[in-house]
């Protein structure tokens, strides 16, 4: 507990500026649109959003494809992380290694994209949806594998000495010790890499082609070709709260771990 | 011991992986061949047409500019709420509030802004533009910089006090130089960040206001990869992984300082 | 050298209200230190010895009461304006500074020349045996646990502070450090004479430094005294136990006598109001109280018990004795004596009045 001295108005007042900035600029529009998918039709809009094929099989789609993709970066991740944290037993090279994965976070999706199609075409997998997937799995990565590196890091080696005076082999402390006590940190990288690859845009929009038709494109679509804002507002809107319900879940299982 | 070598392979191959495209787009750009295929010659020439190109120029320039206002305000203001934030001991509230524009996804940030923007009647363009892509940038500046504000010690300020520094002289000689590594860090994170950005802008930006990634995306959208393109990504790939560099350092050095 | 202040303390209190409630952390503390003592304040946590310390650095402002340093009220005077010096419990360094920097910190601040506060430097470095070559110029991070230590302790010095003031500093230490930390701590006290006042839970420490010390419980303060005095006569069976090993034993006083075996204990002793008490009262003694050999004269409690358990501890062993009075004691005494005593024999030990303290409960 500490007993500092009380907060200064002055600070005060300046701290609410970027309060009231976030709210006016990210929480208001929000109800903005929440408001827009009402204004035609009110709650019905959503019944007949839900039950139509046309978007309902979009939706299962990038459902199918966000679940795709997250068990495929997952499997990818998980060997690396694994090597990083439990074999590299020097500091220094520990680090560079794990720079070395998460530098290409800063580089945006769409150059990575690009990128990734200028391979895939020489590949013969341009617009096809193995390439689609790949090219999610590529920019996902880094997202998947510094959470798994971070919770593999926080397991107690003590734990894995005591684990193999026991009789433990490799894969039962795996098994038995390692990945029970890193759930946090894998919870933290599916429920990110999940809702990043649900409503991604971009990679399957530039590398699949006839096949990049996900929830992303749907919506962009309906904003900026079909002008049909509400209907448009209503999928958004689900997929807000879809978003919402999986950081409270996560974060109620996952013990609300920070990167 | 085999296990570990497969790994070890394996791991490198995977670094391989997420590297080959990005040094493949580089390589073609300085490739003299048409289209992107055999290397045939080394050349400049595709830079220099970019350097003729009117549009890509212009679309820099608003792209550097967007994005230079925006990390400065956004660290600024962000940085005033994470410090706010970090001296008051419950701030869950707080963080929640500021962590989830992190967390929802892009398009549906950028359609709603769109729909704001409509009802408001503001015109779109560089103002719509900058004040989506800083809302997003406060969120990452408070979060790049509270864990800063929080790890220096409250007795390291009342130290300061009963060495005979009045609390301006404390904010001036103890505050500010320690979170000087988290405002560079914050600065390099939400200036990338708005430079790269896509889909915001897409939804937000008017006639005639262009960034990079926008002009990016209308000539790729072809499906088809070529050499001028590759040079204008290659800057970009560069700028982007010389940031991450640095900020990545930053970030390992501060954590090995303990 | 500077010379130490007079710090008295006059009837503070200080509340803390939070999200838990109300606590009361100092309830009309009144303390006197005299100049260029050493004083310790004792106690277990939670018994508002930090928030003292705090409200006599001027981080804090008590609810009540006043602080005065040599008959000046310094109450309502902020930390940069007192002339102390305070080392905290995590050090609180600055990380983003060098040994030299931190060290002149202060002097900086007072607008002190660069010359007069690299020879002040040098000399305060040298006074915590840091030698200057080798450590003025290294980061903090580079230092173990002792250096910084050692580092915080000349910081706080290099302004000449009139009080010097340290919140358990050695607690996180091993404890070979601590000791010698402590030595050195009382070496620099009597060669600076600045008054100091030292916080911790540990009673070793404060009785190995201090000239006097206060034991605290629950913000108000049990006894004031030196080590020895606090010692041997507690005020009370918390002071008692606080400060050392104790047998503390239930009695019937009836009429102002207790009796205990064949000895007769009056309570006319503690106090002339109490010599026709009846009612339980509480018995004290030290396990080093405890003889094995029948003292001269007759003031001395004869016990008859069995020994259950031998510690051996070196150059003295632990006896607990049970069977009397259902009450399990312990004994304290030099090995040699107890070398013929087997575990499970019967033994007989004897106390003197004159050892044991009498309590109210």
């Amino acid at each position: 507990m500490s007993r500092g001295a009380p907060l200064p108005s002055t600070l005060t007042l300046l701290a609410a500026v970027p309060l009231a900035y976030v709210l006016a600029t990210f929480y208001l529009p929000l109800l903005i649109m929440l408001a827009e998918s009402l204004r035609p039709q009110g709650l019905s809009l959503y019944v007949s959003v839900l039950l139509n094929p046309d978007y309902t099989s979009i939706v299962v789609y990038s459902l199918v494809l966000a679940v795709v993709t997250t068990a495929l970066t997952f499997l990818a991740a998980l060997p690396a992380a694994y090597y990083l944290s439990f074999h590299v037993d020097d500091e220094e090279r520990k680090s560079r290694f794990l720079a070395a994965f998460t530098v290409p976070i800063l580089v945006n999706f769409l150059l990575k994209a690009y990128a990734l199609m200028n391979v895939l075409s020489v590949l013969g997998l341009a617009n096809t949806y193995v390439g689609m997937v790949v090219g999610m799995v590529y920019e996902y990565l880094p997202y998947m594998l510094l959470p798994l590196f971070s919770s593999f890091e926080r397991v107690e080696r003590r734990l894995l000495e005591a684990a193999q005076s026991l009789g433990a082999r490799s894969h039962h402390i795996f098994l038995r010790v390692v990945l029970p006590l890193s759930l946090p940190g894998i919870a933290s990288g599916v429920a990110l890499v999940f809702l990043m690859s649900f409503t991604e845009f971009i990679v399957p929009a530039m590398l699949g082609g006839v096949y990049g038709y996900t929830m992303g494109y749907l919506i962009w679509d309906l904003f900026l070709k079909y002008r049909n804002w509400p209907v448009g507002s209503a999928l958004a809107f689900i997929v807000t709260l879809v978003s919402l319900v999986i950081v409270y879940l996560y974060t109620r299982w996952g013990l609300g771990y920070e990167a | 011991m085999r296990l570990k070598a497969l790994l070890h392979g394996y791991t490198l191959l995977l670094l391989v992986f997420l590297y080959i495209p990005l040094a493949y787009v580089v390589m073609q750009s300085f490739n003299s061949s048409r289209y992107p295929g055999a290397l045939e010659g080394f050349t400049l020439a595709w830079y220099a047409k970019l350097l003729a190109d009117a549009e890509v120029i212009r679309a820099a320039v608003n792209g550097l500019s967007v994005a230079l206002l925006s990390s400065a305000i956004s660290t600024l203001l962000g940085g005033v709420a994470a410090y706010y934030f970090a001296r008051k001991h419950r701030s869950n509230a707080a963080d929640s509030f500021f962590y989830v524009p992190i967390v929802l996804p892009e398009i549906v940030e950028a359609v709603s802004l769109l729909i704001l923007y409509y009802y408001v009647g503001a015109e779109l363009g560089f103002w719509t533009v900058l004040a989506g892509h800083t809302a997003y940038n406060i969120s990452y500046a408070y979060v790049a910089l509270k864990p800063q504000f929080l790890s220096t010690s409250e007795n390291v300020e009342a130290a300061a006090l009963t060495l005979g520094a009045k609390p301006f002289d404390v904010f001036i000689r103890v505050y500010f130089p320690l979170a000087v590594p988290g405002v560079v860090s914050s600065l390099l994170i939400t200036f990338s960040m708005s430079f790269d950005d896509f889909i915001k802008t897409a939804f937000t930006t008017g006639p005639g206001f262009k960034t990079l990634p926008l002009v990016i995306w209308a000539r790729a959208a072809r499906g088809r990869a070529t050499q001028d393109l590759n040079a204008l990504a290659t800057i970009m790939i560069v700028v982007s992984l010389v940031a991450s560099y640095v900020y990545t350092k930053q970030v390992f050095a501060r954590s090995s300082r303990g | 050298m500077a010379q130490g202040v007079e710090v008295r303390v006059e009837n503070v209190s200080k509340v803390y209200r939070d999200r838990g409630g109300v606590t009361q952390a100092l309830k009309g503390v009144s303390l006197t230190v005299k100049k260029g003592e050493l004083f310790s304040i004792l106690g277990p946590s939670g018994c508002g010895k930090t928030t003292l310390l705090r409200i006599l650095a001027g981080l804090l402002k008590p609810d009540e009461g006043r602080v005065f340093f040599d008959g000046v009220d310094v109450t309502d005077t902020p930390a940069y304006e007192r002339p102390i010096g305070m080392v905290f419990q995590d050090l609180a360094l600055f990380p983003h500074l060098s040994v030299y920097r931190n060290v002149s910190f202060g002097l900086e601040i007072a607008g002190w020349p660069s010359d007069r506060i690299e020879r002040r430097v040098r000399e305060v470095l040298q006074l915590v045996r840091l030698p200057f070559e080798e450590f003025a110029h290294r980061k903090i991070s580079q230092l173990s646990g002792g250096q910084q230590q050692r580092v915080a302790i000349a910081r706080a010095l290099a302004r000449e502070p009139k009080l010097l003031l340290l919140d358990e500093p050695f607690s996180h230490l091993d404890y070979k450090i601590r000791i010698e930390l402590i030595r050195e701590l009382k070496r620099l006290q009597r060669e600076t004479g600045v008054t100091t006042i030292y916080v911790t839970h540990d009673r070793n420490e404060a009785m190995l430094l201090s000239d006097r010390l206060a034991v605290m419980k629950d913000g108000v303060v049990q006894q004031v005294g030196t080590p020895e005095e606090v010692y041997r006569s507690p005020a009370n069976a918390f002071v008692a136990s606080f400060l050392g090993e104790a047998n503390i034993i239930p009695a019937r006083a009836v009429n102002g006598v207790v009796r205990l075996g064949e000895l007769e204990i009056s309570l006319e002793r503690i106090s002339p109001s109490l010599s026709n008490y009846t009612g339980t009262v509480l018995l004290l003694f030290r396990p080093e109280s405890i003889s094995l050999t029948p003292p001269a004269g007759d003031g001395a409690l004869r016990l008859r018990a069995q020994l259950s358990e031998k510690v051996f501890l070196g150059p003295y062993t632990k006896l607990y004795l049970e069977g009397w009075e259902d009450i399990r004691l312990e004994a304290l005494a030099p090995t040699r004596e107890t070398a013929s005593l087997e575990p499970g024999s019967m033994v007989d030990v004897y106390v003197e009045a004159s050892e044991m303290k009498v309590y109210l409960d």
